[in-house]
């Protein structure tokens, strides 16, 4: 991939779409793998991206980039972000993280007060996969109502970035070594 | 027992004793046999019961198993063994382990941070593993049990198939012995006294 604006790199990059299956995510990764100059193809979809991003973005935005993740966003650090649509989106993430464990408290506890039913209790139904397949669906939808009007930009690169990390995390959902894990569990 | 017998009256009596204790003896192993045969049928059954258990929640868990692929999770160190209780059982004179209780480690979870899958994970692993020593357990008690059948069988063959049919044998070979004996000491003294009549009166 040739160096340019990020106009470019965002038209470059593959679409994402909420999809398990196979043959879409060997379409992201390898497109993603196609503007790697890793060429052993161990690099994960993000890496790329990341690696991607690092000729478009200026020092402070791409660390920015880089911090962003799962596992954090939902961070004082990004609840409180001077930009809107970070902060909406880590204190979107820090109240459902927050209102799963209130629910999960509660079914163990007896004495605790019952959950207010709402859209997201009530979209907790089905096996736990289905459940997470929910939760991280609930989090997507929330990532493209938030990219509205934000298209090329750095906003536009992070929620991309969101949405593949939401992706990876669906498709690491693997019945084959899953079934293994839970194996060697119950026999040893 | 032994090939060569002393044909008198001391080894009659012995055998006649032996005879006795024998036939005291092959109820007991019958009865023996008996109950470890039901008791390793019931459980083989158990065994059978729990593994169709453990098949069932695994075709049950593998609807929703993917998630447990998620590396983001280490399941080992949450799922830990504290410790596995169980008490003893006399049976037909054997004792065995009777499972009482599993209890696994008291680990804080982490409602915040981890996965809302967890928890159902946590769950069936648990039960599976619960199910699992309790195989453990009764295939360890099977194998007790099963030496014993073993054991007690091989005793009430012996005693019906060698010791008592022998030992009647041979019970009946010194009767007859002893028998032609005796028949031959009163002959002996009937011709001896005919031929001292005989002597005395040819005097």
């Amino acid at each position: 991939m040739i160096s340019g604006n990020l106009e470019y790199l965002m038209t470059s990059l593959p679409h994402l779409r909420f999809d398990a299956r196979e043959q879409e995510k060997k379409r992201v990764q390898s497109t993603l793998q196609q503007y790697s100059h890793n060429n052993n193809g161990e690099l994960s979809a993000v890496s790329i991206l990341e690696n991607l991003a690092k000729d478009y973005l200026s020092k402070p935005k791409y660390q920015l980039f880089q911090n962003i993740s799962l596992s954090n966003i939902h961070s004082t650090h990004f609840r409180e972000h001077n930009n809107k649509m970070i902060a909406q989106f880590a204190s979107f993430r820090y109240d459902l993280m927050e209102k799963l464990r209130r629910l999960r408290h509660s079914k163990g506890n007896q004495n605790e007060s019952a959950i207010k039913s709402d859209a997201i209790t009530e979209g907790l139904v089905g096996t736990p996969l289905d459940q997470e397949i929910f939760l991280l669906k609930l989090q997507w939808d929330k990532l493209a109502e938030l990219s509205i009007g934000h298209y090329s930009d750095v906003l536009a690169l992070v929620i991309y970035k969101l949405k593949l990390l939401l992706l990876s995390r669906y498709w690491s959902f693997d019945q084959k070594r899953g079934f293994q894990v839970f194996l060697n569990l119950t026999t040893n | 027992m032994a090939d060569r017998i002393l044909m008198n009256k001391n080894t009659l009596a012995t055998l006649k004793n032996e005879l006795k204790e024998y036939n005291t003896a092959l109820p007991v192993f019958e009865m023996k046999e008996q109950k470890l045969k039901e008791v390793v049928q019931s459980l083989e059954n158990k065994i059978k019961k729990l593994k169709k258990q453990i098949a069932k929640t695994n075709e049950e868990t593998k609807t929703w198993v993917a998630v447990m692929a998620d590396h983001s999770v280490d399941l080992s160190g949450i799922v830990r063994v504290k410790s596995e209780e169980t008490k003893k059982k006399e049976i037909a004179g054997i004792s065995i382990e009777v499972f009482t209780n599993l209890s696994f480690e008291d680990i804080e979870l982490d409602h915040f941070g981890t996965p809302l899958w967890v928890d159902a994970a946590i769950e069936v692993i648990q039960k599976q593993k619960i199910r699992q020593t309790q195989i453990e357990i009764e295939k360890r008690n099977l194998k007790v049990l099963a030496e014993e059948l073993a054991e007690a069988r091989r005793m009430k063959n012996a005693l019906k198939e060698v010791f008592i049919p022998e030992t009647k044998i041979n019970i009946r070979k010194i009767e007859i012995y002893l028998g032609d004996v005796e028949r031959l000491a009163i002959g002996c003294a009937k011709l001896v006294k005919k031929k001292k009549e005989e002597k005395t009166g040819a005097l």
